[in-house]
């Protein structure tokens, strides 16, 4: 059984989504801000989530869980074989979502709830700003007239993203195109994601 | 052959990096600067690593090298998924980038273009950075490598980050001394003194 450590608007719904799309038994813990448990102290001494716990493997970041549980409780549709054509482009887009889209958000976040009134608005600010609007930009150039990210079919490329996008907005005070917004309504409205949601 | 776009001082060197521990033909193709038409146009974000092989052209320094990890292995670079390894190479795989290197990202930009620092960048991430030392530290003390006893590309993704914000930002005596070990034991290996000659 996978445990899942998790908190609303966290980037552990990434996890709980896939889990609920694969129909992978798992539970979760939701931690609060700030008033971390022990045993989610014990998972993940960053203190940041997700964490996740299955038997004796105990992991940190989002992107790595995924796949770690596509290829332990799959094999599943939701990732593309090395052999599939679109392979290179679901690999770019899965790490994508993390490592170009949701970090340049951190900081961002971090600066609206903790920073000093008077040190809200400082360089890197604006440069993270001016980075996620470019980012946003090529998903969109990306995305084209594509229902999904890539390999035709919602995959956890889709996931990857499609979180990210989802925070843009909060992280970065910018509003999405309308063509982004209709691919993360599209996402969200997917029943497991729905699931995912009522969870935390 | 791979085409790799590169800038010396990047990230791109974990692609280098890998391809030099494979035995992998390719060929650098060197960008003056961020701003060099030649990347604009193979990136628009303006970002390296870049890699062309044949009709494929992707961004995404870890992607690249699953990518080539898949494409042209098996290699013992990457743990099989039922390897009791696993778990910890794909963690430290990703945390490379997403945990170290997004972070260090904004510390270095910020060094050179922000030189009065400011909250967001000195209190957030360094912050960050400490406890992911911590962490890397524990591996390291227990085992050679992050995910056991064999070098992987998890290490590449890692050590690259670490290395550099060592000597980007003078970080070296703020690492705890298993990961200086660690640092030297990595950077040792002939594939990456040949990648950081070839770059």
């Amino acid at each position: 059984m996978l445990k899942i450590f998790h908190a609303p608007k966290a980037r552990s719904i990434r996890i709980v989504w896939l889990c609920e799309e694969m129909g992978a038994p798992y539970q979760v813990q939701i931690e609060k801000f700030g008033n971390p448990s022990p045993d989610f102290l014990a998972a993940n001494p960053l203190k940041a989530l997700p964490a996740l716990v299955d038997g004796d493997v105990c992991m940190i970041e989002s992107v790595a869980m995924m796949i770690y549980i596509m290829s332990k409780y799959g094999p599943t549709t939701f990732e593309l074989k090395p052999g599939e054509p679109d392979y290179p482009r679901y690999l770019q887009f899965l790490i994508f979502g993390e490592a170009g889209m949701a970090m340049y958000g951190n900081p961002l976040v971090a600066t609206k709830f903790f920073a000093p009134d008077d040190k809200r608005d400082n360089w890197t600010v604006d440069y993270l700003k001016g980075a996620m609007v470019k980012r946003t930009a090529f998903v969109e150039d990306a995305l084209g007239d594509r229902e999904f990210i890539a390999g035709g079919r919602f995959t956890a490329a889709d996931i990857s993203v499609g979180y990210s996008l989802g925070m843009v907005g909060f992280a970065a005070d910018m509003a999405l195109s309308p063509k982004l917004q209709a691919y993360v309504d599209r996402l969200q409205a997917r029943p497991a994601y729905q699931r995912a949601l009522a969870s935390a | 052959m791979l085409k790799i776009y590169h800038i010396p001082g990047t990230r791109a060197l974990r692609v280098v990096w890998l391809a030099e521990e494979m035995g992998l033909p390719y060929e650098i193709i060197p960008c003056a600067g961020f701003r060099d038409p030649l990347l604009t146009n193979a990136n628009a974000m303006n970002a390296v690593p870049v890699l062309e092989d044949g009709d494929v052209r992707i961004v995404e320094s870890l992607a690249i090298m699953d990518y080539m990890l898949d494409r042209y292995g098996p290699s013992p670079l990457k743990p099989k998924s039922a390897d009791a390894a696993y778990p910890a190479y794909i963690q430290f795989f990703h945390m490379g980038e997403c945990t170290l290197g997004a972070r260090f990202r904004n510390l270095v930009v910020a060094k050179l273009f922000n030189l009065e620092g400011n909250w967001a960048t000195q209190d957030s991430e360094q912050g960050f950075i400490t406890a992911a030392n911590e962490m890397i530290a524990a591996q390291v003390r227990k085992q050679p490598y992050l995910a056991g006893d064999a070098f992987t590309a998890a290490d590449i993704s890692c050590a690259l980050m670490l290395g550099g914000g060592a000597k980007l930002l003078g970080y070296e005596e703020r690492y705890d001394p298993a990961v200086r070990d660690y640092l030297k034991r990595v950077n040792e290996r002939p594939a990456f003194q040949k990648a950081s000659r070839a770059s």
